[in-house]
């Protein structure tokens, strides 16, 4: 189900109509939104539910066995990767892995694994990665003692499943969500509005800007005759980058004012990205729940920075690549999550930022060139294939063809909004000019929905969800 | 509240876009309803804007007739069952018509793209294009761009209208009229598909079970203009005299078609005048062998 549809706008008025009916009894509450959230997801293809509950179940036994056999909790954690792993790997990776295989034994002739591949491995279920990272950070964590397992298993559930974040994150951790989710709150009025405003700025990126946007970029990468001016590729790309971080940040948004509604709260996942002024901040405000879930459960635990600084690059390399691979089957993913490792290793090796970064000129070229940086990645990430993402690069760098960014009256318009945010926020002007009036503060809000409501682009579902 | 009170201002202010949400409700219904008909009748884009049910029941008042064309519809086995659903399992009159031009009866057409499109539509988008087409035509909403055109530009002289109905049928009106104007892409599906034999054996293979099991089927080839005939004889290798013998062989009742007596307006498909006119003479062609 989409957020961005009216069936969920009725879905969620029934869900919390009747979550309001349940009043303080949490295991009710909990076990409605266990339903709910199951109906919700099972809305898409219930035939996938099993893979949920498959690794839930073995999330939740794996952990209240370490309890009970702390001797055996290492062969239960490594029970636990198995299984997860192996469900995306089948579910996820079957296609790409024997379409590699063919190709590397020269396979398409004959006998093709692909071919003999069952067509139910082949569809990958929507928000695979993000529940299954979910499920098993809750092992980790009962490994590591940093939580003691829970009892029960309608909470764990209402845990795994809880459908704002449940197929597009963020990947919300049991050791913080747990211990919120059983204690009852009563949602209070300013709660309810600071829900009100994160769905409603959710609903404005997604639909206003990203699904404005979409259009341009589509038309740009599947034309069979690819623009040869490296003017109109620089303004596509920067047009892909606002399209999918507002279509991220606008699924988080709505995903966090969601769970405001319920009483909870969601770590914030994207804090302004594009005004980083180097690779590592990048990756402290870019998909923020994702980049710590990497930190803490594959960075930190292969050795992190502190085994010298060579296995300190391979551990990043490492990270990168596979955090690219955690975001689809294909080469193109992959290659992104090299890129962004190459220019952390550079910037760890050079400190180039800190360098560049003692002026105020200096700190606009250092933001220039991670901007330029990110914008580079972001070619692979869209890209069709690899031979694509370098023609278009090599186009970009030809500096060459004809003066048009290829954005359009429309385009103009939805990406200088997002450039006017970006830089209000980076010089601190947002902050400034809040709105602080309530009266005015309502009224804007109405506005905004105004234009949701008129200016929506072409309805289409969240870039990530395919994740 | 006040979000609803502008939301509703606006919408009484801003311009709205009939058109599409009327496309998107016919082709969800056309595919999804469960609806019962006497009769099918089954192409492509010719057909679902040539052939009008409404006019047809002039003659034939008693029977119910859905205009089951698709952009680029194929005559393959998987529309063929779909049609075969929709029909009354329980009458005594069951009648599939067949529209048969060069690509309906080529690998162009063998995805069945549009009807696949409309057949996997996610069930939400289903719902909102069945049953919330009027709220979100009413709210319909406009690019900077179009809200430029609308607010500075003089409406456009060309036009390309089309009325959904229905009963399956597109009533299509395009100005200036050029008959030439479509024949460029059909040189280019004919550089790549031909008229498949092994498609045209399948049809008469089904067109003789269909009359074994007491259907009666009936086929033409939809009229356009003489270059565009011209092209598909040659290029597209469409061999009308073939396909109706073949055609009568299994079963099937053929009508001829004098193509100089209809009008199209880019060489392809029929103004609503010729739409009319071939409708009525189906329709008689019809009752005179039915009945």
């Amino acid at each position: 189900m989409l957020f961005n549809s009216l069936i969920f706008v009725l879905f969620a008025s029934v869900f919390f109509a009747i979550a309001k009916l349940l009043g303080k009894r949490v295991n009710a509450r909990l076990l409605w939104l266990t339903i709910a959230s199951f109906f919700f997801y099972g809305w898409w293809d219930w035939r996938f539910l099993f893979l949920i509950v498959f690794s839930g179940l073995i999330d939740y036994f794996a952990a209240l066995a370490m309890e009970r056999f702390p001797s055996k909790r290492k062969f239960l954690l490594t029970l636990s990767v198995i299984a997860n792993i192996g469900s995306l790997s089948v579910f996820k990776y079957s296609g790409f892995i024997a379409k590699n295989i063919d190709a590397l034994l020269g396979l398409n002739g004959g006998f093709s694994l692909l071919a003999n591949t069952p067509d139910f491995f082949l569809i990958t279920p929507v928000g695979i990665s993000f529940y299954t990272f979910q499920s098993m950070s809750y092992t980790f964590d009962v490994y590591r003692n940093k939580m003691k397992p829970t009892k029960g298993i309608i909470h764990f559930f209402a845990y795994l499943s809880m459908f704002p974040q449940l197929v597009a994150g963020p990947i919300v951790r049991a050791q913080t969500m747990l211990p919120q989710m059983l204690k009852v709150t009563q949602v209070s009025k300013d709660e309810r509005w600071a829900g009100f405003q994160l769905v409603v700025r959710g609903y404005f990126k997604k639909m206003v800007i990203a699904d404005n946007l979409a259009p341009l970029v589509v038309a740009a990468f599947s034309s069979p005759e690819p623009n040869s001016s490296s003017l109109f590729w620089w303004g596509t790309i920067i047009a892909f980058a606002f399209q999918i971080y507002c279509d991220f940040a606008g699924y988080s948004d709505i995903a966090r004012g969601l769970a405001r509604w319920m009483g909870y709260d969601f770590p914030d996942n994207f804090k302004h990205p594009y005004i980083s002024t180097s690779m590592q901040e990048f990756w402290t405000r870019w998909h923020i729940s994702l980049s710590t879930w990497f930190r803490d459960y594959l960075y930190i635990p292969l050795g992190g920075s502190k085994k010298g600084t060579f296995r300190t690059h391979v551990n990043l390399w490492i990270t990168m690549v596979l955090s690219g691979l955690w975001h689809g089957a294909a080469w193109t993913y992959v290659a992104w999550g090299a890129l962004h490792a190459f220019f952390s290793s550079f910037e760890r090796i050079t400190h180039w930022p800190k360098i560049v970064s003692k002026s105020h000129l200096g700190r606009f070229v250092a933001w220039l060139l991670v901007t330029m940086q990110v914008l580079v990645a972001w070619v692979f990430f869209r890209a069709e294939s690899i031979e694509q993402a370098f023609a278009i690069i090599k186009t970009m760098f030809a500096f060459s063809g004809s003066i048009n960014l290829g954005w359009g009256l429309n385009g103009s318009i939805f990406i200088g909004i997002m450039i006017l945010r970006e830089l209000s926020v980076a010089l601190g002007l947002d902050r400034k000019f809040k709105i602080k009036n309530p009266v005015w503060e309502m009224v804007f809000y109405a506005l905004i929905i105004a234009v949701i409501v008129f200016f929506r682009g072409e309805g289409s579902e969240f870039i990530y969800f395919q994740f | 509240m006040l979000a609803a009170i502008f939301c509703g201002l606006l919408s009484f202010v801003l311009p709205k876009n009939n058109e599409k949400y009327l496309s998107e409700y016919f082709w969800s219904r056309k595919t999804l309803s469960k609806q019962k008909y006497n009769m099918i009748i089954m192409g492509d884009s010719r057909v679902y804007r040539g052939v009008s049910p409404q006019i047809m029941q002039k003659q034939l008042p008693q029977l119910k007739i859905l205009n089951f064309g698709y952009s680029n519809g194929g005559l393959n086995p998987a529309m063929f069952e779909a049609a075969e659903q929709k029909l009354v399992a329980n009458s005594s009159t069951k009648i599939i018509v067949l529209g048969i031009t060069a690509n309906s009866v080529s690998g162009y057409t063998e995805k069945n793209t549009q009807y696949l499109q409309e057949l996997m539509r996610p069930r939400e988008e289903v719902i909102e294009r069945l049953y919330f087409s009027p709220v979100k035509y009413w709210f319909s909403p406009v690019s900077p761009q179009q809200l430029k055109l609308w607010l500075f530009e003089p409406p456009p002289v060309a036009y390309y209208k089309n009325e959904y109905h229905l009963n399956g049928y597109v009533r299509s009106e395009k100005f200036p009229a050029d008959t030439m104007e479509a024949i460029p892409s059909y040189v280019k599906d004919f550089t790549n598909y031909k008229v498949d034999g092994s498609k045209l054996e399948t049809l008469y293979k089904q067109v003789g079970e269909w009359n074994n099991n007491g259907i009666t089927v009936v086929g033409f080839r939809p009229p356009v203009s003489f270059s565009m005939r011209m092209l598909e004889d040659t290029m597209g290798l469409y061999n009308e005299a073939e396909i109706e013998a073949r055609m009568t062989k299994a079963g099937a009742h053929w009508l001829k078609l004098d193509h100089s007596q209809y009008k199209t307006y880019d060489g392809s498909h029929l103004d609503e005048y010729s739409a009319v006119q071939l409708s009525d003479t189906l329709a008689k062609f019809i009752k005179s062998i039915h009945w």
